[in-house]
């Protein structure tokens, strides 16, 4: 039975949780004013009527954004979706973070409460909606029982349920106390899609003004009484202790607390000021011991990777019997991609706070409840005595969904005894972020007389990311990992006969899940050889595809790409076009590239984009999605390149790891097919594109087939 | 050590060392934490600031060496409301992470109230700061329509 609520959190949390509030303002003047809602007092009078929802005694509804807001506009999104359901009053809604005390709809999948795979939407849509609808049935029975009428008579409309008589309503603040208190039956049906108020009609983040304004509070921004800043220096790849440092040179500096290290190899240093702890790190000047093994060198895996493509390797992706090689012309080509850093605009970051037994952490994670776990690990506190406080995220794509910097964190924090905010440098961002893997792989294919594939044969040799984060990925019996396979045999196009392998070459440094995961290495070499079979077939690559593509969304997205491309429309001078397509998470999305070359650099002019995304639950933020997408696709397709050498990353900065700038940025033309569909994921689906169709347009272009990434390094090797 | 700093229009009195980054004086000693930490060596451009209304980079600027100049930081942008720019941001939902944007915000603010000559395509080329999230193209329509309301203001 609910109780009256009284915020979790803002027992554990005290004054401070406004400051977090502060990360999703409600307004600009109250952004702009830096007015600290007052939660308190108002949480107290609140009734959580649903997980996630909480009505306040004025009729406004507070609404926990359920996962991490890292640009991909969930925290807007996903109380949008629970707002439609609950027939809510929009202009009355307000979004507070998540933290790991709070309740969370079931289910309880610990898959579905990271923000990852592009899966907070599609995982997601359903289960929201459910909830939402069992508070809008408790709201309507609680005013039906005042009224004396029957619940199925009510409507339900702005925040308010309309007795029968049209006239009468009662605002759901004046109901929400009642309405805990009705228990409901099983199920609950849903609206459908033309009853929907909210759902792909309201445009806008509820983000955004507070990040325009220096409101928005990220785990950098956190502020707490008596803090304490902290960096570090984690060494090179392979590091197994700390040779030596200089302990009293760093601490000459009076505003310099503590030196020490944590986790064998890591030295931390504690001090007034970021500044000050990340200039104690230099004079500390650490020397780190490698030990015997040998150093992690990217090359020296590149070259292990392309020897594993004549390897056995294990099969997957086996259909239809390969056909005897007369009258058929066959392809082969090898490809390879580059280590690449995930560089978000924040560099590493995390605040925690051990006090009075109680550990609280403000975290920019993907993934709170992980966070949680690797916290209570980290301080060796039972999980009841630590919470975790989600922050808005500088940038995720996947490097916050590793934890190490939460265990850093707190580990400085337990041993201060004080507030301590954690800030990686730039260069220590680079340098140990868990890379985007290095791959290879081997395409061999056959196509017919008549243009048509009759054969399609690709090996892949690289690590798997899986295998030292589940258990099952680790032993003999081990399934073929997804991050290793995904995307590599398409099953859009018919294909009579496939064959995949994968050649697992143990990578030489921590490697982890980069946007779009296995489709950014898998989707330059599969899109690039259905180029490269067109060109054998001597066919036009558009054609080609349309030829090919089995499935009826796959082939609307085609229609629509082909026109709004004008793929068949004349071209300036100097110019060419490439296109690539892609079915992933449960989305398809197509893109066209028109790019020249000049003076050795590939100048992007037009990126188009068409995605079936299936229902659009924000359509204006689909666009940017797949846009910024784009951008981030480009900068690793022309770029992107990490080197290692004796352990050591060679790169440090924006500096030497370029990525596209507001003046190299194409125009962009992109189409949100309208869908009823259930919705797919969209994050990450419009990045991998951009790299197999730059490569084919300059392949139109030069006539040079480009198979390694960057591309702007194979363009001038 | 005390440096006497003009920030968004007040005084401040900041117990910070003569050669600590203004960005660090700002986001630490000052409290203000709108102006982010990108890089810290000047090429992100995530720390902008305005010297005397011109954009700088904050996170290579001793702030011993400000001096009288009057810095504005994002929180100040504005005055009581919200900048041109701001406005064009807020109005085409610019923002992903956001976590770059007060720079952009301050970088565009110093160019088109400084250089009313250069078009859009010049002020495009002059922005080179980095945004992740790839939020670019929205921007430059947002810099048109922030330079029609600064037209239209004076």
């Amino acid at each position: 039975m609910a109780q009256p609520h009284l915020s979790r959190r803002t027992a554990l949390g005290g004054a401070f949780g406004g400051a977090f509030t502060l990360a999703f303002p409600r307004g600009v003047a109250q952004a702009l004013a830096g007015e600290a809602p007052v939660r308190s007092a108002e949480a107290a009078a609140g009734v959580e009527l649903q997980p996630l929802i909480t009505v306040l005694p004025d009729g406004r509804i507070r609404i926990a954004a359920l996962l991490a807001e890292m640009g991909q506009g969930v925290s807007t999104a996903m109380p949008l979706i629970l707002a439609d359901e609950l027939d809510a009053d929009w202009d009355r809604v307000e979004i507070v973070p998540i933290d790991s005390t709070m309740r969370i709809p079931t289910p309880h999948d610990p898959g579905m409460l990271i923000a990852a795979s592009s899966r907070s939407i599609r995982s997601w849509f359903s289960p929201l909606r459910e909830v939402a609808a069992r508070g809008r049935l408790q709201l309507a029975a609680a005013a039906a029982a005042q009224w004396g009428v029957a619940p199925g008579e009510c409507r339900t409309a702005r925040g308010r349920v309309i007795h029968p008589d049209g006239r009468t309503s009662l605002d759901y603040g004046a109901l929400a106390a009642a309405a805990a208190q009705v228990a409901l039956p099983g199920p609950v049906a849903l609206k459908s899609p033309d009853q929907f108020t909210l759902i792909g009609k309201v445009g806008g983040r509820r983000d955004v003004p507070g990040k325009v304004t220096g409101a928005a509070i990220y785990a950098s921004d956190v502020k707490l009484p008596g803090l304490l800043h902290a960096s570090v220096a984690q060494g090179p790849f392979g590091a197994v202790a700390i040779a030596s440092y200089q302990r009293a040179a760093a601490l000459a500096d009076p505003r310099v607390r503590d030196l020490f290290v944590i986790d064998g190899t890591t030295l931390v240093a504690l001090a007034q000021d970021t500044w000050s702890a990340m200039k104690a790190l230099d004079a500390a000047a650490p020397v780190f011991d490698t030990g015997p093994t040998s150093a992690p060198s990217s090359a020296a895996y590149k070259a292990a990777l392309i020897e594993a493509l004549d390897g056995q390797g294990r099969a997957f992706a086996v259909t239809g019997e390969a056909p005897a090689p007369n009258g058929l012309t066959v392809v082969e080509a090898d490809y390879t991609v580059a280590f690449l850093a995930h560089a978000t605009m924040e560099p590493m970051s995390c605040t925690a706070w051990f006090h009075e037994g109680r550990l609280e952490v403000w975290a920019p994670t993907q993934a709170v409840f992980r966070a949680l776990d690797v916290a209570a690990q980290a301080s060796g506190l039972a999980k009841e005595a630590v919470v975790i406080h989600q922050t808005l995220l500088g940038g995720g794509f996947g490097r916050r969904s590793e934890q190490d910097f939460v265990a850093q964190a707190v580990q400085i924090a337990m041993r201060a005894r004080a507030p301590v905010r954690l800030q990686w440098s730039r260069a220590e961002d680079t340098k140990r972020d868990y890379y985007r893997s290095a791959y290879a792989m081997r395409c061999k294919g056959a196509v017919d007389s008549a243009g048509a594939i009759a054969d399609y044969g690709v090996t892949i040799a690289g690590p798997s990311i899986l295998r030292t984060r589940m258990a099952l990925f680790d032993g003999p019996k081990a399934p073929i990992d997804p991050t290793a396979q995904n995307g590599l045999v398409p099953e859009f196009y018919r294909l009579p006969a496939t064959r995949a392998a994968w050649v697992e070459v143990r990578p030489p440094v921590p490697v982890g899940y980069w946007r779009s995961v296995a489709h950014s290495q898998n989707l330059f070499p599969a899109e690039s050889f259905i180029d490269e079979l067109a060109h054998a077939a001597g066919k036009d690559p558009f054609d080609f595809r349309q030829a090919h593509v089995t499935d009826p969304r796959m082939a609307a997205v085609m229609t629509k790409l082909r026109s709004l491309s004008e793929w068949d429309g004349p071209l300036p001078p100097g110019r060419a076009r490439g296109v690539a397509v892609v079915a992933c998470y449960e989305s398809y999305f197509g893109q066209v590239i028109e790019l020249s070359v000049s003076d050795g650099e590939v100048h992007v002019h037009r990126a188009t984009s068409v995605i079936d995304c299936g229902l659009a639950v924000q359509p204006d933020n689909i666009v940017a999605q797949v846009e910024g997408g784009t951008i981030f696709g480009l900068s690793a397709a022309l770029y992107g390149e990490i080197e290692i050498e004796d352990g050591v990353t060679q790169q440090s900065s924006f500096s030497d790891y370029r990525v596209l700038l507001l003046p190299e940025t194409p125009q962009m033309r992109t189409h949100v097919m309208p869908s009823t569909a259930a919705p797919g994921g969209v994050g990450e689906t419009g990045t991998p594109c951009a790299m197999p169709a730059t490569a084919n347009a300059l392949f139109a272009l030069t006539g040079k087939r480009l198979r390694s990434l960057p591309l702007h390094k194979a363009l001038l090797g | 050590m005390s440096i006497s700093l003009s920030i968004n229009g007040e005084h401040h009195d900041l117990d910070a060392p003569g050669d600590m980054p203004l960005l660090w004086a700002l986001r630490e000693v000052a409290g203000l934490t709108g102006t982010k930490y990108g890089c810290g060596i000047g090429v992100c451009g995530a720390c902008t600031v305005h010297l005397d209304g011109a954009a700088e980079r904050s996170c290579l600027l001793p702030v011993g060496e400000v001096g009288a100049r009057a810095v504005t930081t994002i929180e100040g942008l504005g005055g009581t409301g919200l900048h041109p720019v701001q406005q064009a941001w807020v109005a085409a939902d610019i923002p992903q992470c956001g976590y770059c944007q007060p720079g952009f915000v301050m970088q565009v603010a110093d160019l088109l109230a400084n250089n009313p000559g250069l078009g859009d395509d010049e002020i495009v080329a002059a922005v080179s700061n980095v945004c992740r999230c790839g939020t670019y193209p929205r921007m430059r329509g947002a810099i048109a329509e922030a330079r029609a309301a600064m037209t239209a203001k004076s």
